[in-house]
């Protein structure tokens, strides 16, 4: 799986695709949970629990232990994104997998400009959580036009942006390395 | 006003989904033994709330214990009739 | 130095000093004074950009470091910030937000209502003493308390204004003016007359309230425009030197669907209320807008607008105020790390148990009564609290009641008072709609709690809070199975709070009084019993008749009422020509004195339903009697094929009016291309699709009796 080779320690890529990648992600999650721990911040309500635990189940009989070193934080709003960010330890080699980190900084209640600067905290702490462990974070593209800056932002730094299905209505991001 | 949680799907909605991913099953078999496969799964969801409070990480195990009660159950019904018809023929 | 005794009619911010209080006072004068009041608030973060805050602020407030309580961090170093007068916290907080976006803000967006209550302890329509110098309050004392059931009521003067048709299918051409025992109307056109006529009115009456249809999306907006217009002058508000304040209508997410709210005017001096736009007034009434005001600490006009959430929230931070907690902007607490395990485990709702498919005789309905705001408050649940599902059940009782509980125990018990006062009460008794409808407002309050608690944008939310409460409600109600099956009792249904319980030979109410005694001891939760049904149903699936439907039934009580869930007289997109039928199927069934019966009663039902498809295709049937209404899920051009409301929402914009979505679609399906033609611009009768309303009351009626005509009862062994 592309996705998985590409995971190292210092490295961030991001899977941009339709539904924020989520089988993909999913499949990336129980092949981490069977090796090790592994921490899944949920930023789109794209982790699917049962989904997770049945490729699991197709890898091991050893379900529970596997569950029991799969950690998930969930975020509703910009806001709780941040918080969530800020106070993640960075334990080294655990990577981290933030889904759909984007979603709640697309909501047209919180203005563009409040959304960037949320979203510049999210993506430091993201830098600090790099520097011992491997980073995937998935995206959905934006509803409107209006926030695909925020998609380019996050970009920025990545290693690599593995898009998964193009959808048409998507703009062509430049950034693809 | 959007609910944080319940982000984890329903017992009844993963039902659902594994009955469609063995859509292709159930359409290989012949009408009548659909209305028994249908069936299956209508036991299993007669059983929704004992499922769901199992918590388990693979909940059709639990739905195929909910299929077995229903099963057992029907057997005892017809053991039941069994034995009143034998009492009536004497 | 004068003194004046009477109720708390408003409050609200003064441009230049304090804030503008009215009383309505016992000599019967409505009388406008004022009050200083300095306000404050607070700015936590990073120490260099607070020094920098200082800096930015010391010329226009009085600043002063000091610590102070976060609900979810504790205590803090803060910035304290004071302003001389409430009217310049906008403009000073809009900049601090601009320019110091990092910084946490607490105490900056509080209604100036729930100030006024935490600092004179005088809530709104309460009574009060006052002592004040020319206009200037210099003492104000609470005289009463929102927590007591009898209170003196306020003599309020209301003038009640609707407009001669729906202003939405053309434009009125009279207003009707109602005063006490006038009742009037006044031509619309010409205009000046009209105007004048309604500033006499107004100058005349001088009305506390003025109750509308259409108030906010028609009369209010023309009357800006009309006065602008003529010259006449109308002086709407009693406060001369405010004008109406008016807010755009929008949708918006809520509920788990799109709502729809109109504009809105409100009034300085004076209330004004427009029925069609109030959200809640048809199921309380007004008797309930001003239950709600008075325990919540919202104006009147905010509160029969806004929901019952906006209530809560308000009660939170009052209860904030008055223990120091500070109220926070934005900064929200997130989920804790849980396992793949956990979340399955935490991630669910209340307790839903599959029904039993069939009639069944002699069920008795029992129900929880707000059981998760007294989960909340018995179990001391609130988002300080470190409790982790069912952990909570084995809470330290001496631990100091949260913030939530705080909240809600009045609220509970105060309900639970009048719901006994009611049940002793004669039915024929004055006071009971009144009390009906406080009571109803106080439920609405107490329903939407929970969901605020695990509510994303609310200030005090938390998601391990709201998770607990389902974790031991699911507990409680397995419990409450349990002493029911200890007794004998077969459990045929749960949903969530209640319970469908049948025992054989056990039919009178008394004889299931035991049973609610047990429980109640078992769980410490009040429960009552809604009533014992002749018999109830349980249909099934319309896919499979092998699978259950969970809130799906209709069965007659004894006492003769009917009782549906779920089928389609319940639904609001159901016509009336089928819900009507519906019903009078069921009324028809309940006439049988048992189940035995009810095979001659079928016969009935089915003459009476090939009756009603005659009169339905000889053209009989008044059209409005089958308008269907469906609110509008999104925008039209978000449609990839349009449903039936967006076809009556592409009509109506064709037709030049505006659509938004959230509005509900009133329409009447049609034959041909069309499909539906939507009702505000007309329909001709001889269109409608007779078969298809003719299905639609087959179905909704098959649904109810096929269940009677197969006769299977299921036992289960």
């Amino acid at each position: 799986m592309e996705l998985l080779s590409s995971l190292k320690i210092g490295s961030l890529i991001i899977a941009l695709a339709r539904h924020a990648a989520k089988d993909s992600m999913s499949a990336l999650i129980s092949e981490l949970a069977v090796r090790g721990e592994v921490t899944v911040l949920d930023g789109g309500n794209r982790f699917s629990a049962y989904q997770v635990a049945g490729m699991i189940r197709r890898k091991t009989v050893h379900v529970e232990s596997a569950a029991r070193r799969l950690f998930i934080r969930r975020a509703f709003t910009c806001y709780q994104m941040v918080s969530l960010l800020e106070d993640t330890p960075a334990i080294p080699t655990q990577p981290y997998l933030i889904l759909d980190l984007l979603a709640t900084f697309y909501d047209d209640q919180v203005q563009p400009h409040e959304a960037e600067r949320l979203l510049n905290i999210c993506l430091q702490q993201i830098e600090r959580l790099r520097f011992t462990s491997p980073i995937a974070i998935s995206l959905a593209p934006p509803l409107l036009p209006e926030r695909t800056f925020l998609v380019e932002q996050v970009c920025r730094n990545a290693d690599q942006v593995f898009t998964l299905e193009i959808q048409p209505q998507a703009e062509q991001l430049a950034l693809f390395k | 006003m959007i609910i944080m949680g319940r982000t984890v799907i329903t017992i009844t909605q993963q039902l659902t989904e594994t009955e469609s991913m063995l859509a292709p099953f159930r359409r290989a078999l012949r009408r009548s033994d659909q209305y028994i496969f249908d069936g299956i799964f209508a036991a299993a969801r007669r059983h929704i709330t004992a499922i769901g409070q199992n918590e388990s990480l693979l909940p059709f195990e639990s739905a195929l214990l909910a299929i077995m009660l229903e099963q057992a159950k029907d057997i005892a019904a017809l053991q039941h009739e069994i034995e009143q018809i034998k009492q009536r023929n004497g | 130095m004068d003194e004046q005794t009477g109720w708390l009619f408003d409050v609200y911010e003064h441009p230049r000093q304090g804030v503008s209080v009215w009383l309505l006072s016992d000599q019967g004068t409505r009388i406008h004074l004022l009050m200083d009041f300095p306000i404050t608030f607070y700015a936590a973060g990073d120490f260099k950009l607070l020094r920098q805050a200082w800096i930015f602020l010391r010329e226009n407030a009085q600043l002063a470091r000091t610590r102070r309580q976060d609900l979810f961090i504790g205590e803090r170093d803060v910035l304290r910030i004071t302003l001389s007068r409430p009217a310049l916290l906008a403009n000073i907080i809009a900049d601090l937000q601009r320019n110091f976006p990092a910084l946490d803000y607490y105490d900056a967006d509080i209604p100036i209502s729930l100030r006024f209550i935490t600092r004179t302890g005088v809530h709104l329509l309460g009574r009060c003493h006052v002592t004040h110098n020319g206009n200037l309050i210099q003492a104000i004392e609470p005289l009463d308390s929102p927590w007591q059931i009898e209170h003196a009521p306020m003599p309020l003067r209301v003038m009640i204004l609707t407009p001669s048709v729906d202003p939405a299918h053309c434009p009125p051409s009279s207003l009707k003016v109602k005063y006490e025992r006038v009742e009037y109307s006044l031509s619309v056109n010409p205009l000046r007359p009209f105007l004048i006529g309604l500033q006499a009115d107004l100058l005349r009456f001088d009305p506390d309230l003025i109750l509308t249809d259409h108030g906010d999306t028609w009369l209010f907006p023309n009357l800006a425009m009309w006065c602008k217009e003529s010259g006449q002058q109308v002086d709407v508000n009693r406060d001369r030197e405010k004008d109406v304040l008016t807010r755009r209508a929008n949708s918006y997410f809520a509920y788990g669907q799109v709502v729809y709210r109109g504009a809105q005017a409100h009034l300085f001096g004076r209330w004004h209320i427009d029925r069609k736009n109030a959200m809640m007034f048809n199921e309380y009434g007004l008797d309930g807008v001003l239950e709600q005001t008075r325990v919540t600490g919202l104006g009147v006009q905010e509160m029969a607008r806004k929901s019952p959430g906006a209530g809560i929230t308000a009660m939170q931070m009052l209860t904030a105020l008055k223990t120091g907690v500070m109220v926070p902007m934005h900064k929200q607490q997130a989920e804790g790390r849980k396992t793949l395990t956990r979340l399955i485990q935490a991630d669910r709702g209340g307790l839903i148990y599959q029904p039993i498919i069939g009639i069944h005789r002699d069920v008795a309905q029992i129900d929880f009564s707000s059981m998760y705001p007294s989960i909340m408050v018995n179990y001391n649940i609130s988002p300080e609290n470190e409790s982790v599902g069912l952990d909570a059940l084995s809470l330290d009782v001496t631990r100091p009641s949260g913030l939530i509980p705080q909240t809600l125990k009045p609220l509970l018990e105060k309900r639970l008072q009048m719901k006994q006062m009611l049940s002793e009460l004669s039915t024929k008794d004055c006071e009971i709609k009144s009390l009906r409808a406080r009571a109803a407002a106080l439920k609405w309050l107490l329903v939407v709690c929970f969901g605020y608690l695990g509510y994303k944008n609310a200030r005090f939310g938390r998601i391990e809070s709201h998770e607990a409460v389902t974790a031991i409600s699911r507990e409680l109600m397995l419990q409450a199975k349990e002493v029911a099956e200890d007794l004998g009792f077969t459990v045929l249904h749960m949903y969530v709070d209640s319970l469908f319980v049948q025992k054989e030979g056990v039919k009178d109410q008394s004889q299931f009084l035991p049973l609610l005694d047990a429980i109640r001891a078992q769980t410490k939760i009040a429960i009552a019993l809604d009533g014992v049904y002749r018999w109830i149903a349980f249909p099934p699936s319309r896919k499979d008749a092998r699978i259950p439907v969970p809130n799906r039934y209709f069965g007659i009580f004894q006492n003769g009422e009917i009782k549906v869930r779920g089928i389609e007289a319940r639904r609001r997109d159901t016509p009336r020509w089928v819900a009507n039928g519906q019903l009078k199927i069921l009324s028809y069934l309940s006439k049988a004195a048992s189940l035995d019966e009810i095979q001659s009663y079928l016969s009935h039902a089915r003459e009476f339903v090939e009756q009603e498809k005659r009169k339905l295709k000889a053209g009989q049937v008044p059209v409005q009697e089958l308008i269907v209404t469906q609110s509008l899920s999104r925008a039209l051009d978000a449609y990839r094929s349009p449903s039936s409301a967006a076809r009556a929402a592409g009509q109506l914009q064709s037709a030049g009016r505006e659509v938004a979505p959230g509005q509900f679609m009133h329409f009447v399906f049609v034959r041909g291309a069309e499909r539906v033609r939507v009702w505000d611009l007309g329909v001709d009768a001889r269109m409608i699709d007779v078969k298809r309303y003719c299905e639609m009351l087959d179905r909704a009626v098959t649904g109810l009796v096929s269940g009677f005509e197969t006769a299977e009862i299921r036992l289960g062994i």
